[in-house]
Protein backbone atom coordinates (compact mmCIF):
# COMPACT_ATOMS: atom_id res chain seq x y z
CA UNK A 1 0.00 0.00 0.00
CA UNK A 2 2.90 2.38 0.50
CA UNK A 3 4.58 1.11 -2.38
CA UNK A 4 1.29 2.34 -4.25
CA UNK A 5 0.72 5.46 -2.63
CA UNK A 6 4.81 6.43 -2.85
CA UNK A 7 4.01 5.95 -6.81
CA UNK A 8 0.93 7.61 -7.01
CA UNK A 9 2.57 10.84 -5.12
CA UNK A 10 5.65 9.92 -7.36
CA UNK A 11 3.67 9.58 -10.84
CA UNK A 12 1.41 12.59 -9.45
CA UNK A 13 4.50 14.97 -9.08
CA UNK A 14 5.63 13.67 -12.75
CA UNK A 15 2.45 14.67 -13.72
CA UNK A 16 3.27 18.21 -12.21
CA UNK A 17 5.92 19.05 -13.87
CA UNK A 18 4.21 18.32 -16.96
CA UNK A 19 1.73 20.45 -16.64
CA UNK A 20 4.40 22.70 -15.61
CA UNK A 21 6.05 21.81 -19.00
CA UNK A 22 2.67 22.51 -20.78
CA UNK A 23 2.16 25.68 -19.51
CA UNK A 24 6.01 26.96 -19.92
CA UNK A 25 5.47 26.13 -23.16
CA UNK A 26 2.54 27.89 -23.51
CA UNK A 27 3.26 30.98 -23.01
CA UNK A 28 6.10 30.49 -25.18
CA UNK A 29 4.18 30.15 -27.74
CA UNK A 30 1.58 33.04 -26.94
CA UNK A 31 4.36 35.52 -26.63
CA UNK A 32 3.43 38.80 -27.70
CA UNK A 33 3.27 39.78 -30.85
CA UNK A 34 6.68 41.39 -32.27
CA UNK A 35 3.90 43.35 -34.31
CA UNK A 36 5.72 46.98 -34.02
CA UNK A 37 4.33 50.45 -35.07
CA UNK A 38 5.43 53.14 -36.65
CA UNK A 39 8.73 52.92 -38.78
CA UNK A 40 9.47 53.53 -42.04
CA UNK A 41 6.97 51.62 -44.36
CA UNK A 42 8.64 52.71 -47.49
CA UNK A 43 10.92 49.58 -48.89
CA UNK A 44 13.41 50.15 -50.57
CA UNK A 45 13.65 48.66 -54.28
CA UNK A 46 12.74 45.71 -54.65
CA UNK A 47 9.90 45.64 -52.13
CA UNK A 48 10.28 44.17 -48.75
CA UNK A 49 7.73 42.69 -47.68
CA UNK A 50 9.32 41.18 -44.16
CA UNK A 51 7.06 43.36 -42.36
CA UNK A 52 7.69 43.76 -38.64
CA UNK A 53 5.76 47.03 -38.70
CA UNK A 54 2.55 45.51 -39.78
CA UNK A 55 -0.35 48.52 -39.01
CA UNK A 56 -2.33 47.57 -35.73
CA UNK A 57 -5.64 49.35 -35.20
CA UNK A 58 -7.75 51.08 -32.11
CA UNK A 59 -10.58 48.84 -31.04
CA UNK A 60 -12.56 52.21 -31.74
CA UNK A 61 -12.34 54.33 -34.80
CA UNK A 62 -13.77 57.64 -35.22
CA UNK A 63 -14.00 58.66 -39.11
CA UNK A 64 -16.16 61.14 -41.27
CA UNK A 65 -18.93 57.79 -42.11
CA UNK A 66 -19.02 56.77 -38.28
CA UNK A 67 -17.10 54.67 -35.49
CA UNK A 68 -15.82 51.72 -36.32
CA UNK A 69 -15.21 49.27 -32.78
CA UNK A 70 -14.27 46.08 -32.48
CA UNK A 71 -13.89 45.54 -28.65
CA UNK A 72 -15.47 42.98 -28.33
CA UNK A 73 -12.40 41.60 -29.89
CA UNK A 74 -10.44 42.40 -26.39
CA UNK A 75 -12.67 40.03 -24.59
CA UNK A 76 -12.01 36.71 -26.41
CA UNK A 77 -8.85 34.90 -24.55
CA UNK A 78 -8.02 32.65 -27.50
CA UNK A 79 -8.75 34.53 -30.60
CA UNK A 80 -9.77 32.73 -33.87
CA UNK A 81 -10.60 33.96 -37.46
CA UNK A 82 -13.96 32.65 -36.87
CA UNK A 83 -14.89 34.16 -33.87
CA UNK A 84 -18.19 36.70 -34.53
CA UNK A 85 -19.18 38.63 -30.58
CA UNK A 86 -21.20 40.25 -32.67
CA UNK A 87 -24.06 38.34 -33.19
CA UNK A 88 -26.89 40.08 -31.17
CA UNK A 89 -29.92 41.09 -33.24
CA UNK A 90 -30.09 44.40 -32.05
CA UNK A 91 -27.87 45.44 -35.07
CA UNK A 92 -28.54 44.92 -38.53
CA UNK A 93 -26.20 42.50 -40.05
CA UNK A 94 -24.68 42.56 -43.24
CA UNK A 95 -22.75 40.01 -44.40
CA UNK A 96 -20.27 39.68 -46.99
CA UNK A 97 -20.76 36.50 -49.15
CA UNK A 98 -17.72 36.50 -51.34
CA UNK A 99 -17.38 33.99 -54.46
CA UNK A 100 -13.91 32.94 -55.75
CA UNK A 101 -11.99 31.56 -58.37
CA UNK A 102 -11.72 27.61 -58.43
CA UNK A 103 -8.86 25.95 -57.37
CA UNK A 104 -8.36 22.57 -59.42
CA UNK A 105 -5.44 21.09 -57.56
CA UNK A 106 -2.89 21.22 -55.13
CA UNK A 107 -0.22 22.44 -57.89
CA UNK A 108 -2.43 25.06 -58.80
CA UNK A 109 -2.37 26.30 -55.00
CA UNK A 110 1.65 26.38 -55.29
CA UNK A 111 1.43 28.30 -58.47
CA UNK A 112 -0.30 31.13 -56.66
CA UNK A 113 2.35 30.91 -53.85
CA UNK A 114 5.06 32.59 -52.85
CA UNK A 115 5.59 31.26 -49.79
CA UNK A 116 5.28 27.67 -48.00
CA UNK A 117 5.71 27.36 -44.40
CA UNK A 118 5.16 25.29 -41.29
CA UNK A 119 4.19 27.49 -38.90
CA UNK A 120 2.27 28.49 -35.35
CA UNK A 121 -0.01 30.72 -35.33
CA UNK A 122 0.64 33.78 -32.30
CA UNK A 123 -1.68 36.39 -32.85
CA UNK A 124 -4.82 37.51 -34.54
CA UNK A 125 -5.70 41.16 -35.01
CA UNK A 126 -8.90 42.63 -34.47
CA UNK A 127 -10.98 43.46 -37.81
CA UNK A 128 -9.97 46.51 -39.30
CA UNK A 129 -10.96 47.91 -43.13
CA UNK A 130 -8.53 48.17 -46.12
CA UNK A 131 -7.91 51.63 -45.28
CA UNK A 132 -5.50 53.98 -43.65
CA UNK A 133 -6.87 54.35 -40.51
CA UNK A 134 -9.22 50.74 -40.33
CA UNK A 135 -12.14 52.38 -40.12
CA UNK A 136 -15.34 52.16 -41.82
CA UNK A 137 -15.54 53.42 -45.65
CA UNK A 138 -17.35 52.70 -48.69
CA UNK A 139 -17.18 53.41 -52.24
CA UNK A 140 -20.28 54.72 -52.81
CA UNK A 141 -19.60 57.68 -50.41
CA UNK A 142 -16.05 58.13 -52.53
CA UNK A 143 -15.59 59.41 -55.81
CA UNK A 144 -12.55 59.33 -58.15
CA UNK A 145 -13.41 60.09 -61.80
CA UNK A 146 -12.13 57.73 -63.86
CA UNK A 147 -11.29 54.99 -61.06
CA UNK A 148 -13.00 52.08 -60.90
CA UNK A 149 -14.64 51.51 -57.22
CA UNK A 150 -12.40 49.52 -55.02
CA UNK A 151 -14.19 47.41 -52.57
CA UNK A 152 -14.29 47.79 -49.06
CA UNK A 153 -13.18 44.63 -46.98
CA UNK A 154 -13.01 43.84 -43.39
CA UNK A 155 -10.08 42.39 -43.14
CA UNK A 156 -7.71 40.77 -40.24
CA UNK A 157 -3.41 40.30 -39.83
CA UNK A 158 -3.15 36.80 -38.66
CA UNK A 159 0.87 36.70 -37.44
CA UNK A 160 2.84 32.99 -37.20
CA UNK A 161 5.92 32.07 -35.77
CA UNK A 162 7.67 30.25 -38.86
CA UNK A 163 9.24 27.15 -37.92
CA UNK A 164 10.23 25.76 -41.49
CA UNK A 165 10.61 27.14 -44.96
CA UNK A 166 9.23 24.19 -47.65
CA UNK A 167 9.43 26.70 -50.55
CA UNK A 168 9.93 30.89 -51.46
CA UNK A 169 10.36 32.63 -54.49
CA UNK A 170 12.06 35.86 -52.41
CA UNK A 171 15.27 35.53 -50.15
CA UNK A 172 13.66 38.12 -47.60
CA UNK A 173 10.32 36.62 -46.83
CA UNK A 174 12.41 32.90 -46.29
CA UNK A 175 14.46 34.89 -43.49
CA UNK A 176 11.77 36.02 -41.68
CA UNK A 177 11.37 34.10 -38.33
CA UNK A 178 7.50 35.73 -38.08
CA UNK A 179 5.65 36.72 -40.85
CA UNK A 180 2.20 38.71 -40.73
CA UNK A 181 -0.50 37.73 -43.41
CA UNK A 182 -3.75 39.61 -44.03
CA UNK A 183 -7.55 37.75 -44.97
CA UNK A 184 -10.81 38.80 -44.90
CA UNK A 185 -12.27 37.85 -41.81
CA UNK A 186 -14.13 38.99 -38.45
CA UNK A 187 -16.98 41.69 -37.79
CA UNK A 188 -17.09 45.33 -37.10
CA UNK A 189 -19.50 47.20 -34.87
CA UNK A 190 -20.58 50.19 -36.91
CA UNK A 191 -22.71 53.41 -36.17
CA UNK A 192 -23.30 55.38 -39.29
CA UNK A 193 -22.67 59.01 -39.26
CA UNK A 194 -25.16 61.06 -39.83
CA UNK A 195 -27.11 60.85 -43.64
CA UNK A 196 -24.69 58.31 -44.38
CA UNK A 197 -27.12 55.67 -44.67
CA UNK A 198 -29.05 57.13 -46.54
CA UNK A 199 -26.31 57.91 -49.52
CA UNK A 200 -25.16 54.15 -48.88
CA UNK A 201 -29.30 53.34 -49.80
CA UNK A 202 -28.89 51.05 -46.38
CA UNK A 203 -31.82 50.50 -44.40
CA UNK A 204 -31.52 53.45 -41.21
CA UNK A 205 -30.35 51.65 -38.02
CA UNK A 206 -28.63 52.30 -34.68
CA UNK A 207 -26.11 50.20 -35.47
CA UNK A 208 -24.71 48.05 -37.67
CA UNK A 209 -22.69 44.52 -37.97
CA UNK A 210 -20.72 44.70 -40.98
CA UNK A 211 -18.10 41.36 -41.95
CA UNK A 212 -18.02 38.32 -43.11
CA UNK A 213 -16.80 34.89 -41.76
CA UNK A 214 -13.63 33.42 -42.58
CA UNK A 215 -13.63 30.62 -45.37
CA UNK A 216 -10.84 28.77 -43.59
CA UNK A 217 -10.81 29.00 -39.72
CA UNK A 218 -7.20 29.74 -37.91
CA UNK A 219 -6.51 30.55 -34.19
CA UNK A 220 -4.38 30.98 -32.00
CA UNK A 221 -1.56 28.08 -30.89
CA UNK A 222 -2.17 26.18 -34.04
CA UNK A 223 0.30 25.16 -36.29
CA UNK A 224 -0.13 23.78 -39.55
CA UNK A 225 1.24 24.57 -43.07
CA UNK A 226 0.49 27.78 -44.52
CA UNK A 227 0.88 28.74 -48.14
CA UNK A 228 0.96 32.29 -48.25
CA UNK A 229 1.72 34.99 -51.80
CA UNK A 230 2.25 38.63 -51.86
CA UNK A 231 0.02 41.40 -53.60
CA UNK A 232 -0.82 44.93 -53.83
CA UNK A 233 -3.90 45.28 -51.11
CA UNK A 234 -6.51 47.67 -52.61
CA UNK A 235 -8.36 50.10 -49.92
CA UNK A 236 -8.65 53.47 -49.73
CA UNK A 237 -5.30 54.99 -48.46
CA UNK A 238 -4.39 58.70 -48.01
CA UNK A 239 -7.64 59.52 -49.04
CA UNK A 240 -7.58 57.93 -52.09
CA UNK A 241 -8.00 54.85 -54.35
CA UNK A 242 -4.56 52.91 -53.61
CA UNK A 243 -2.96 49.59 -52.50
CA UNK A 244 -0.33 48.59 -50.16
CA UNK A 245 1.86 45.95 -50.34
CA UNK A 246 0.36 42.74 -48.18
CA UNK A 247 1.45 39.00 -47.27
CA UNK A 248 -2.32 37.28 -48.10
CA UNK A 249 -2.89 33.68 -48.22
CA UNK A 250 -2.66 32.28 -51.49
CA UNK A 251 -5.84 31.58 -52.08
CA UNK A 252 -8.17 32.02 -49.29
CA UNK A 253 -10.19 28.61 -49.29
CA UNK A 254 -6.95 26.50 -49.01
CA UNK A 255 -4.19 27.98 -48.06
CA UNK A 256 -4.16 25.74 -44.71
CA UNK A 257 -2.90 22.40 -44.77
CA UNK A 258 -3.64 21.04 -40.84
CA UNK A 259 -2.04 18.36 -39.13
CA UNK A 260 -3.63 14.81 -38.94
CA UNK A 261 -3.71 11.32 -37.91
CA UNK A 262 -1.84 10.46 -40.64
CA UNK A 263 -0.75 13.37 -42.71
CA UNK A 264 -1.98 16.66 -43.88
CA UNK A 265 -5.11 17.66 -44.45
CA UNK A 266 -7.09 20.88 -46.35
CA UNK A 267 -10.58 21.73 -45.47
CA UNK A 268 -11.10 22.60 -49.46
CA UNK A 269 -10.29 19.03 -50.45
CA UNK A 270 -11.74 16.86 -48.15
CA UNK A 271 -11.10 13.18 -47.84
CA UNK A 272 -7.47 13.74 -49.35
CA UNK A 273 -4.44 13.15 -47.02
CA UNK A 274 -1.19 14.09 -47.76
CA UNK A 275 2.44 12.88 -46.11
CA UNK A 276 4.36 15.85 -45.36
CA UNK A 277 7.12 14.47 -47.42
CA UNK A 278 4.57 14.40 -50.28
CA UNK A 279 3.17 17.81 -50.08
CA UNK A 280 6.73 19.36 -49.32
CA UNK A 281 7.67 18.24 -52.44
CA UNK A 282 4.59 19.35 -54.47
CA UNK A 283 5.41 22.67 -52.39
CA UNK A 284 9.05 22.37 -54.05
CA UNK A 285 7.68 22.17 -57.26
CA UNK A 286 9.49 24.62 -59.98
CA UNK A 287 5.73 26.55 -60.41
CA UNK A 288 5.95 27.68 -57.47
CA UNK A 289 4.56 31.55 -58.36
CA UNK A 290 3.82 31.02 -61.16
CA UNK A 291 0.42 32.39 -61.02
CA UNK A 292 0.88 34.19 -58.27
CA UNK A 293 -0.45 38.42 -58.17
CA UNK A 294 1.40 40.75 -59.40
CA UNK A 295 4.65 41.83 -57.28
CA UNK A 296 3.26 45.02 -55.64
CA UNK A 297 4.84 48.04 -55.83
CA UNK A 298 6.31 49.82 -52.95
CA UNK A 299 4.20 52.25 -49.76
CA UNK A 300 1.27 53.15 -51.14
CA UNK A 301 0.53 52.89 -54.96
CA UNK A 302 -2.27 54.80 -56.40
CA UNK A 303 -4.58 52.99 -58.42
CA UNK A 304 -4.52 53.57 -62.35
CA UNK A 305 -6.97 55.09 -64.14
CA UNK A 306 -9.48 52.88 -65.83
CA UNK A 307 -9.02 51.90 -69.30
CA UNK A 308 -12.07 50.69 -71.27
CA UNK A 309 -11.90 47.93 -73.23
CA UNK A 310 -14.14 46.74 -75.88
CA UNK A 311 -15.27 43.33 -74.70
CA UNK A 312 -16.97 43.14 -78.15
CA UNK A 313 -20.42 42.92 -77.41
CA UNK A 314 -22.18 45.78 -78.45
CA UNK A 315 -25.77 46.15 -77.07
CA UNK A 316 -27.95 44.14 -78.45
CA UNK A 317 -31.12 44.42 -76.24
CA UNK A 318 -32.27 46.86 -74.33
CA UNK A 319 -31.61 47.01 -70.55
CA UNK A 320 -34.74 45.08 -68.72
CA UNK A 321 -35.48 43.04 -71.58
CA UNK A 322 -37.50 40.76 -69.34
CA UNK A 323 -40.12 40.83 -65.97
CA UNK A 324 -42.71 38.88 -65.35
CA UNK A 325 -45.29 38.86 -62.80
CA UNK A 326 -45.95 35.46 -60.85
CA UNK A 327 -49.08 34.03 -60.44
CA UNK B 1 -34.58 11.34 -32.84
CA UNK B 2 -34.88 10.39 -36.49
CA UNK B 3 -38.18 8.85 -36.48
CA UNK B 4 -39.69 11.18 -34.38
CA UNK B 5 -38.71 14.51 -36.13
CA UNK B 6 -40.17 12.89 -39.38
CA UNK B 7 -43.14 12.33 -37.52
CA UNK B 8 -43.88 15.71 -36.56
CA UNK B 9 -43.17 16.36 -40.29
CA UNK B 10 -45.65 14.60 -41.38
CA UNK B 11 -48.04 15.96 -38.57
CA UNK B 12 -47.14 19.54 -39.91
CA UNK B 13 -48.30 19.00 -43.39
CA UNK B 14 -51.19 17.72 -42.64
CA UNK B 15 -52.13 20.35 -40.98
CA UNK B 16 -51.06 23.17 -43.93
CA UNK B 17 -47.79 24.16 -43.11
CA UNK B 18 -48.86 25.81 -39.79
CA UNK B 19 -45.87 25.04 -38.08
CA UNK B 20 -43.80 28.34 -36.75
CA UNK B 21 -40.36 28.45 -38.58
CA UNK B 22 -37.88 28.02 -36.39
CA UNK B 23 -39.44 24.51 -35.91
CA UNK B 24 -39.52 24.15 -39.87
CA UNK B 25 -35.63 24.63 -39.88
CA UNK B 26 -35.35 20.60 -37.60
CA UNK B 27 -38.01 19.39 -40.40
CA UNK B 28 -35.82 20.51 -43.46
CA UNK B 29 -32.99 18.86 -42.12
CA UNK B 30 -34.71 15.58 -42.15
CA UNK B 31 -36.97 16.02 -44.75
CA UNK B 32 -36.64 13.67 -47.67
CA UNK B 33 -35.31 15.91 -50.68
CA UNK B 34 -31.85 15.44 -49.13
CA UNK B 35 -28.40 14.58 -51.17
CA UNK B 36 -25.73 12.43 -50.15
CA UNK B 37 -23.85 14.82 -47.42
CA UNK B 38 -26.72 17.60 -47.75
CA UNK B 39 -25.65 19.97 -44.89
CA UNK B 40 -29.21 21.93 -45.31
CA UNK B 41 -28.21 24.51 -42.30
CA UNK B 42 -25.23 25.39 -44.05
CA UNK B 43 -27.07 27.01 -46.99
CA UNK B 44 -29.11 29.03 -44.36
CA UNK B 45 -25.60 30.02 -42.41
CA UNK B 46 -26.86 33.78 -43.04
CA UNK B 47 -30.02 33.05 -42.10
CA UNK B 48 -29.66 30.04 -39.39
CA UNK B 49 -33.54 30.40 -37.75
CA UNK B 50 -34.95 30.11 -41.47
CA UNK B 51 -36.84 32.81 -40.64
CA UNK B 52 -36.98 34.77 -43.97
CA UNK B 53 -39.23 33.55 -46.20
CA UNK B 54 -40.79 34.44 -49.67
CA UNK B 55 -44.07 36.24 -51.07
CA UNK B 56 -44.10 37.15 -54.45
CA UNK B 57 -40.71 38.50 -53.46
CA UNK B 58 -39.67 41.20 -55.90
CA UNK B 59 -35.40 42.71 -55.61
CA UNK B 60 -35.82 46.22 -57.25
CA UNK B 61 -32.09 47.25 -58.29
CA UNK B 62 -29.67 49.32 -60.33
CA UNK B 63 -26.67 49.87 -62.04
CA UNK B 64 -23.73 50.84 -60.47
CA UNK B 65 -22.00 53.22 -62.76
CA UNK B 66 -18.89 50.75 -63.75
CA UNK B 67 -21.24 48.32 -64.60
CA UNK B 68 -23.85 50.89 -66.63
CA UNK B 69 -20.81 51.89 -68.82
CA UNK B 70 -21.52 50.78 -72.76
CA UNK B 71 -17.93 48.23 -72.71
CA UNK B 72 -19.84 46.42 -69.83
CA UNK B 73 -23.18 45.47 -72.11
CA UNK B 74 -22.32 42.20 -72.37
CA UNK B 75 -22.27 41.76 -68.09
CA UNK B 76 -25.30 43.66 -67.38
CA UNK B 77 -27.04 40.77 -70.22
CA UNK B 78 -25.73 38.09 -68.32
CA UNK B 79 -27.00 39.30 -65.27
CA UNK B 80 -30.19 39.08 -67.31
CA UNK B 81 -29.55 35.71 -68.43
CA UNK B 82 -28.76 34.78 -64.73
CA UNK B 83 -31.75 35.65 -63.37
CA UNK B 84 -34.06 35.10 -65.31
CA UNK B 85 -32.75 31.22 -66.94
CA UNK B 86 -31.26 30.25 -63.63
CA UNK B 87 -33.52 31.26 -61.11
CA UNK B 88 -36.41 33.05 -62.26
CA UNK B 89 -38.01 30.36 -64.56
CA UNK B 90 -36.50 27.57 -62.32
CA UNK B 91 -38.39 28.53 -59.45
CA UNK B 92 -41.66 30.14 -60.34
CA UNK B 93 -44.57 29.98 -60.07
CA UNK B 94 -44.45 27.98 -57.24
CA UNK B 95 -41.79 30.40 -55.70
CA UNK B 96 -42.65 33.52 -57.38
CA UNK B 97 -39.54 36.12 -57.66
CA UNK B 98 -38.98 38.62 -59.67
CA UNK B 99 -36.52 41.40 -60.36
CA UNK B 100 -37.26 45.38 -61.46
CA UNK B 101 -34.56 47.62 -62.28
CA UNK B 102 -35.46 51.02 -60.81
CA UNK B 103 -32.93 54.04 -60.60
CA UNK B 104 -33.74 54.34 -56.94
CA UNK B 105 -33.74 50.72 -56.11
CA UNK B 106 -31.65 49.68 -52.84
CA UNK B 107 -29.79 46.85 -54.64
CA UNK B 108 -26.61 48.10 -56.24
CA UNK B 109 -25.38 45.91 -59.10
CA UNK B 110 -22.08 47.13 -60.34
CA UNK B 111 -18.26 46.00 -61.05
CA UNK B 112 -15.79 46.68 -58.23
CA UNK B 113 -11.82 46.31 -58.09
CA UNK B 114 -10.79 43.22 -55.36
CA UNK B 115 -7.51 41.72 -54.19
CA UNK B 116 -6.81 37.81 -53.83
CA UNK B 117 -8.87 35.41 -55.96
CA UNK B 118 -11.82 36.76 -55.19
CA UNK B 119 -14.32 36.98 -58.51
CA UNK B 120 -17.53 38.69 -56.66
CA UNK B 121 -19.27 39.48 -54.05
CA UNK B 122 -23.28 39.88 -52.42
CA UNK B 123 -23.94 41.62 -49.35
CA UNK B 124 -26.98 40.64 -47.87
CA UNK B 125 -28.94 42.73 -44.88
CA UNK B 126 -30.19 40.04 -42.50
CA UNK B 127 -33.35 42.26 -41.05
CA UNK B 128 -35.37 41.51 -38.50
CA UNK B 129 -37.42 37.96 -38.65
CA UNK B 130 -39.98 38.47 -40.84
CA UNK B 131 -37.86 39.58 -43.76
CA UNK B 132 -39.56 37.96 -46.57
CA UNK B 133 -36.27 38.34 -48.82
CA UNK B 134 -33.25 39.48 -47.08
CA UNK B 135 -32.04 42.75 -48.30
CA UNK B 136 -29.46 41.86 -50.99
CA UNK B 137 -27.43 45.60 -50.93
CA UNK B 138 -24.82 44.99 -53.41
CA UNK B 139 -24.25 42.17 -55.98
CA UNK B 140 -20.61 43.08 -57.87
CA UNK B 141 -18.34 40.82 -59.76
CA UNK B 142 -14.75 41.61 -60.16
CA UNK B 143 -13.20 44.18 -62.41
CA UNK B 144 -9.79 43.69 -62.55
CA UNK B 145 -9.91 39.97 -63.35
CA UNK B 146 -6.52 40.23 -65.51
CA UNK B 147 -4.95 40.38 -61.69
CA UNK B 148 -5.80 36.83 -61.60
CA UNK B 149 -3.48 34.65 -63.79
CA UNK B 150 -2.85 30.78 -65.51
CA UNK B 151 -0.09 29.04 -64.74
CA UNK B 152 1.71 30.17 -67.96
CA UNK B 153 1.09 33.36 -66.88
CA UNK B 154 -2.12 34.72 -69.04
CA UNK B 155 -3.96 37.21 -67.58
CA UNK B 156 -7.36 36.10 -66.69
CA UNK B 157 -10.53 37.52 -68.91
CA UNK B 158 -14.30 37.04 -68.40
CA UNK B 159 -16.24 35.79 -70.51
CA UNK B 160 -19.70 37.30 -71.52
CA UNK B 161 -21.20 35.03 -74.34
CA UNK B 162 -23.78 32.42 -73.77
CA UNK B 163 -21.83 29.50 -75.23
CA UNK B 164 -18.60 28.01 -74.24
CA UNK B 165 -16.08 29.44 -72.63
CA UNK B 166 -12.72 29.43 -73.16
CA UNK B 167 -10.15 27.81 -71.46
CA UNK B 168 -8.52 31.11 -70.11
CA UNK B 169 -11.46 32.86 -69.85
CA UNK B 170 -14.42 32.59 -66.18
CA UNK B 171 -17.81 32.55 -67.40
CA UNK B 172 -19.87 35.92 -66.17
CA UNK B 173 -22.93 34.17 -66.25
CA UNK B 174 -22.11 31.67 -64.19
CA UNK B 175 -20.55 33.78 -61.79
CA UNK B 176 -23.64 36.45 -61.62
CA UNK B 177 -25.84 33.32 -61.73
CA UNK B 178 -23.88 32.61 -58.15
CA UNK B 179 -24.21 35.58 -56.74
CA UNK B 180 -28.07 36.04 -57.34
CA UNK B 181 -28.28 32.51 -55.68
CA UNK B 182 -27.00 34.70 -52.61
CA UNK B 183 -30.30 37.06 -53.20
CA UNK B 184 -32.18 33.98 -52.61
CA UNK B 185 -30.42 33.48 -49.06
CA UNK B 186 -28.45 30.87 -50.06
CA UNK B 187 -24.79 30.48 -49.27
CA UNK B 188 -22.46 28.34 -49.97
CA UNK B 189 -22.39 24.23 -50.47
CA UNK B 190 -21.25 21.86 -52.44
CA UNK B 191 -22.78 18.37 -52.07
CA UNK B 192 -20.37 15.39 -51.55
CA UNK B 193 -18.67 13.85 -54.32
CA UNK B 194 -19.66 16.90 -56.35
CA UNK B 195 -17.63 19.04 -58.93
CA UNK B 196 -17.65 22.03 -57.44
CA UNK B 197 -17.20 23.80 -60.82
CA UNK B 198 -20.24 22.67 -61.91
CA UNK B 199 -22.43 23.57 -58.83
CA UNK B 200 -24.13 27.04 -58.71
CA UNK B 201 -23.71 28.00 -54.96
CA UNK B 202 -20.07 26.45 -54.59
CA UNK B 203 -18.72 29.55 -53.88
CA UNK B 204 -16.17 28.86 -56.95
CA UNK B 205 -16.23 29.52 -60.67
CA UNK B 206 -13.42 27.65 -62.59
CA UNK B 207 -11.44 28.72 -65.35
CA UNK B 208 -13.51 27.09 -69.09
CA UNK B 209 -16.56 25.96 -67.07
CA UNK B 210 -19.65 27.03 -66.66
CA UNK B 211 -22.66 26.72 -63.87
CA UNK B 212 -25.34 28.33 -65.00
CA UNK B 213 -28.66 26.50 -63.53
CA UNK B 214 -29.09 26.25 -59.81
CA UNK B 215 -29.65 22.26 -59.26
CA UNK B 216 -32.99 20.91 -58.45
CA UNK B 217 -31.69 20.98 -54.74
CA UNK B 218 -30.32 24.33 -54.89
CA UNK B 219 -34.00 25.40 -56.48
CA UNK B 220 -35.42 23.37 -53.44
CA UNK B 221 -33.34 25.23 -51.10
CA UNK B 222 -34.65 28.82 -52.54
CA UNK B 223 -38.07 27.40 -52.70
CA UNK B 224 -37.90 25.89 -48.90
CA UNK B 225 -38.59 28.77 -46.70
CA UNK B 226 -41.92 29.57 -49.53
CA UNK B 227 -42.88 26.00 -49.30
CA UNK B 228 -43.09 25.82 -45.48
CA UNK B 229 -45.72 28.79 -45.95
CA UNK B 230 -47.30 27.87 -48.83
CA UNK B 231 -47.35 24.13 -48.68
CA UNK B 232 -45.79 23.93 -52.24
CA UNK B 233 -42.69 24.08 -54.74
Amino acid sequence: MRELIWKAKLLAAASGLVVLAALSSCSDTEAPSAKARGGDSKAQQPVSLARSDVPTYPSRIVNSYGITSTRAYERIDRPSLSDRPYDDRKALHLDHQYSFLGLPSVRDLVARSRLVVVGTVLTIGNPHFNSSDGGFWDPKLHDEPGITDIAADVLRDVTIHVEEVWSSTETDLANQSQLTFTTPAGQVDLQLAPGVAKQLDWPVRDRYVLGSPPEVDVRVGERAVFFLTTESLDGLYDGRYAAVPAITASHELAYKFSFAAGGLRNSYWPGVTLSPRELRDAASSEILGASAPPEPAPGVDPADPHTQTDGGYPPTEADEPYHTHGE
Amino acid sequence: MRRRCRFIVLLVLAVGGLAPPAFAHDARRIDGDTEDGCQTSQLYDSDPECRGHWRNSHMYYHWGNEIDDNHHAGHRERFHDAVRHGWVERSNPDSPWHKHKNSSAGTHVDMQNSSGPRLGRGLVAQDDSNAHIPRVLELWLRHDIADLQLPDGTDLSWYRGTGDVPNDQVDAWSAWAEEVGHAQNITHFTPSGADACHVTMSGTTCVGERKRSPSSHEIWHACVAYRRVHNSC
